[in-house]
């Protein structure tokens, strides 16, 4: 297609060993974000999303075994010795925590947390100057709109309010410049009408400083708005992908077919149905398409062999189903 | 449940030295080679004697078997940490019950700074006072212990009894006419019952500790009845030549208390998962 | 503040229990005093003289006027004040126990922090291993165990007494040597210290080693923990910093616990190592059934007890800001 492509996931496979066993989480996941990019990844709570990010940026629990390639402009990301790694993780790559109550340390101020952000990220000559840092850490504050930095910076984090929190969060991802932003739901802890603005702010953020995004949530109705194109992801494996508005006018997969049904419409329709059946069993997942055991159309050969992906059209829409063979 | 229990080896080993211990204690008398010499016995011809096949962990200053006396030792460790809970716990889980449950009423009041003046010392400092008022015996040394010991329940009950005491469907069942002993017993207590029986495993362990403590000080259990702190006190002015007086008791206690303590870590996190 | 009133009101609670205590079981304090053999109206006059005559309230409330002026009556024991007595031997206790809640400090959070640092891993196993071992073994048998190696098989240390400095200025050997500028005495006053005291502290370093592991543990699968990976923090300044300091708040309000345990276990190892300090005292006193001696010796560690309390709500509140700043908003 010719866009540069920024980030490019292949083959990752994430399994936790737990009590009862060993859990399959992420099972032959790819993915591509472009370069200047929005990227949605879809999906209901506990399907892999926040393993997905953490596993780009290497911060899984020591209970994680994962392999498969994460290429960062073209450098694999899983050979980075650590050292690297954390080099990325300072300059070239951010993330946004879901819950930014338990993602701020709640032992050390602001001003603590933001400088030492801010300090790695930048030139080592700039980072001795007291007044640099301030600057930057005043600018980064202002830009999420906290109107009075120097008390934010003061305080702890239990002195602010839930917005004010993700405010602080979202301007330690973004203090010094980066390329790429993953966004774990953020705002989901929030009340709806905060929720709304501070997915606004991230939006008018991104747009600014021409970050790459990748942007999880469990909502379709947030992706909409603020994404180019969409990963839908059901048990670890990617079902549908597309350019956001050919998913919404044409969804293919039944799984996306039951979410977008899930989603209330101004029309006054009310929720019209939800998806019945249980999560997927990690421990013993099923060998054909995980969706299967809940899928209302599934055919015999669903719950026996794993479907590929069936391009379909020519904007890069594709689908993980039997019914489109 | 036992499925669950069994996966942590620690637990199942802790579960085998609390059985045979206990299965040790019961059937003392009919083990050990020389059970007369749980008593004032001598036999001065056989003193002093090095571990040998005769006396497997050697014999003491009077001839004694002190393996035969390390068995009788655990025998009165065991009765006594069951007595002691046997009694303080029913009745501390009771007082916290009440307290948590009559949250800033008189009662409460009065049952907290009692137990703040049980906790103003530390626990070992106030049994040896109360040990000491009274005269120095098993039956003594029992009473103090339980004396000091319920008050740590009815701190651990009363936590838990109070934010229980405050949930909807207490108050729910109260205003149902559902009288206040029955919400206490068939809706609190159960909820409680998790630490309380960590609580309570651990401590068999603790209670052995303080009860040999009070017995190395010389204010539990009087010669010539073998109790294990004693044992090593007697001991300890025979070393290092007779090492074997001291250093077999002092293991006999470690590892009953290594036993209970596997046990209720086990017991403990057998709750934590079902919480999952 | 209001909670260290109420303990000073349960400390007064405890004195007029065990007071009763004493007074009310059979036996005669006056004739325990002085002997079977003394004639009768001397032990009357004894009698008259600590006011058993009179009802228990009267003599608490004489009892308790004395303690108020510093006056805790006679020892039956030593026949001295008691309060000199105490004077004589608590130095000796508190150094003690200082010592050993050192140890019990760094060693404690350093074996906490190497477990953390190695979870899972040969030397995590080894260190939970040896807390358990140490969690259930009793300070007597730590204190029996070393002075059978240190004292007699591989005699390297002074097994025991302490060493005594000469003018006492606080009664501290330590810190007496350190104000006459005597290093010499200064390391041997030290190596006197390190049997009795690392026999006591064993208990409170395996407690604390297992504390402050678990916590780390815990706080190591929080998101803020994960963040500051995610920003590319350096991973000593992440466990040393932003992962040790909210993780030594159980700690510390552990040593707490641990530091009025300190005292308790005093009273073994004290006798264990023939150490002069105020547990030996007591103990010696409980045998001899001292009453005066018995009620000062536990108001003493009483006391100690509170501000050892108070200390652990100092410490805590300078590590944990949400306790600082919402108590000088509350109470």
């Amino acid at each position: 297609m010719g866009k540069e492509v920024i980030l490019s996931v292949k083959n990752l496979n994430v399994n936790y060993r737990v009590y009862e066993g060993t859990m399959k989480v992420i099972d032959g996941l790819n993915l591509t974000v472009n370069m200047g990019e929005k990227v949605g990844l879809v999906g209901e709570t506990g399907c892999g999303k926040t393993s997905t990010l953490k596993s780009i940026l290497r911060i899984m629990p020591q209970n994680c075994i994962y392999s498969g390639e994460i290429y960062f402009e073209g450098n694999d990301m899983m050979k980075m010795k650590s050292d690297k790694m954390r080099n990325m993780r300072r300059r070239n790559i951010s993330m946004i925590f879901q819950d930014p109550t338990s993602a701020l340390n709640p032992v050390f101020t602001i001003r603590d947390q933001l400088y030492s952000v801010i300090r790695n990220s930048i030139p080592e000559r700039k980072a001795r100057n007291k007044r640099e840092v301030e600057k930057i850490a005043e600018k980064a504050l202002k830009e999420v709109y906290l109107a009075d930095p120097q008390r934010v910076l003061a305080g702890y984090p239990f002195q602010l309010s839930g917005g004010m929190r993700q405010r602080v969060c979202i301007a330690m991802a973004l203090a010094t410049n980066k390329d790429l932003l993953l966004a774990d739901e953020p705002g989901t802890s929030l009340d709806v009408t905060i929720q709304d603005q501070v997915l606004r702010l991230i939006d008018e953020l991104v747009a600014e400083k021409g970050l790459s995004v990748l942007l999880v949530s469990h909502s379709l109705g947030v992706v909409r708005e603020m994404t180019d194109r969409i990963y839908v992801m059901y048990g670890g494996n990617m079902v549908e992908s597309g350019p956001t508005k050919e998913l919404f006018k044409e969804p293919l997969h039944p799984y996306t077919v039951a979410l977008l049904d899930c989603v209330p419409k101004l029309t006054g329709e009310g929720i019209r149905a939800t998806i019945s059946g249980e999560m997927v069993d990690y421990l013993n997942p099923s060998k054909g398409c995980r969706f299967a055991p809940r899928c209302k159309k599934a055919l015999n050969i669903c719950h026996s062999t794993k479907p590929i992906q069936n391009t379909v059209g020519s904007s890069g829409h594709w689908v993980a189903c039997h019914l489109y063979e | 449940m036992w499925y669950k229990f069994s996966r942590s080896k620690l637990s199942v080993i802790g579960l085998f030295i609390v059985v045979s211990v206990i299965l040790l204690a019961i059937f003392a008398p009919f083990i050990v080679p020389y059970p007369l010499h749980a008593g004032a016995y001598t036999d001065f011809a056989n003193a002093n004697q090095a571990p040998s096949a005769e006396f497997l962990m050697g014999s003491d200053n009077i001839g004694r078997d002190i393996l035969s006396r390390i068995v009788f030792g655990l025998r009165s460790a065991i009765t006594m940490s069951l007595f002691v809970l046997a009694i303080s716990v029913p009745f501390g889980v009771f007082m916290g019950l009440i307290a948590g449950y009559f949250q800033r009423s008189l009662i409460d009041s009065v049952i907290t700074r009692i137990t703040d003046i049980f906790l103003s010392v530390p626990p070992l400092v106030l049994a040896l006072v109360i040990a000491s008022l009274l005269e120095p015996s098993l039956r003594n040394a029992m009473l103090a212990i339980t004396i000091m010991w319920w008050p740590w329940y009815t701190r651990l009950v009363y936590g838990q009894a109070s934010s229980i005491s405050r949930l909807d469907f207490v108050r729910a069942s109260e205003l149902s006419g559902v009288k206040w002993w029955n919400l206490l017993f068939k809706e609190i207590l159960p909820n409680c019952v998790s630490p309380i029986l960590t609580k309570v495993t651990l401590d068999m362990g603790l209670v052995i500790i303080i009860a040999s403590s009070l017995a190395f000080v010389g204010l539990g259990e009087q010669p010539p009845a073998p109790a294990l702190g004693n044992m090593v006190a007697d001991g300890a002015k025979y070393m290092p030549e007779q090492w074997w007086m001291t250093i077999f008791p002092a293991l006999a206690i470690m590892i009953v208390v290594l036993g209970f303590n596997l046990l209720g870590d086990g017991i403990r996190d057998l709750y934590s998962m079902e919480d999952k | 503040m209001k909670r260290t009133l109420w303990s000073v009101a349960a400390l007064i609670g405890l004195s007029i229990l065990i007071f009763s205590l004493s007074r009310m079981l059979p036996g005669d304090p006056a004739r325990m005093a002085l002997g079977p053999r003394a004639p009768e109206y001397v032990v009357e006059e004894l009698r008259v003289e600590m006011r058993l005559d009179q009802p228990l309230h009267i003599q608490y409330g004489y009892w308790a006027s004395g303690v108020v002026r510093g006056d805790f009556g006679r020892s039956l024991m030593t026949r001295r004040a008691v309060s000199q007595d105490i004077r004589a031997y608590l130095p000796a206790t508190i150094e003690l126990v200082i010592f050993a809640a050192t140890v019990q400090v760094i060693f404690g959070i350093a074996l906490g922090v190497l477990s953390t640092m190695y979870n899972g891993r040969w030397v995590d196993n080894i260190i939970r291993i040896v807390a358990y071992l140490g969690i259930v073994t009793p300070a007597f048998v730590f204190g029996v165990i070393f002075l059978l190696i240190f004292g007699y098989l591989w005699p390297i240390l002074p097994a025991a007494g302490r060493l005594s400095v000469e003018p006492a200025i606080t009664g501290m050997t330590t810190v007496d040597s350190l104000l006459k500028g005597d290093f010499s005495s200064f390391f041997r006053a030290i190596s006197h210290f390190i049997l009795p005291g690392t026999a006591l502290a064993m208990n409170g370093v395996a407690q604390l080693a297992r504390v402050t592991r678990s916590s780390m543990v815990d706080n190591l699968k929080s998101d803020y923990v994960d963040m500051a990976f995610s920003q590319g923090l350096n991973e000593s300044k992440i466990m040393f910093k932003y992962l040790l300091r909210p993780s030594l708040i159980p700690s510390v309000s552990m040593m707490a616990m641990q530091f009025a345990i300190l005292f308790s276990n005093a009273f073994l190892v004290e006798l264990i190592f023939n150490w002069p300090g105020l547990s030996r005292y007591g103990v010696n006193a409980m045998l001899y059934k001292d009453f005066n001696a018995i009620i000062a010796v536990v108001l003493v560690l009483g006391i100690v007890f509170i501000i050892a309390n108070i200390l652990a709500d100092t410490i805590i509140a300078l590590l944990d800001p949400r306790i600082r700043l919402q108590a000088g908003k509350g109470a």
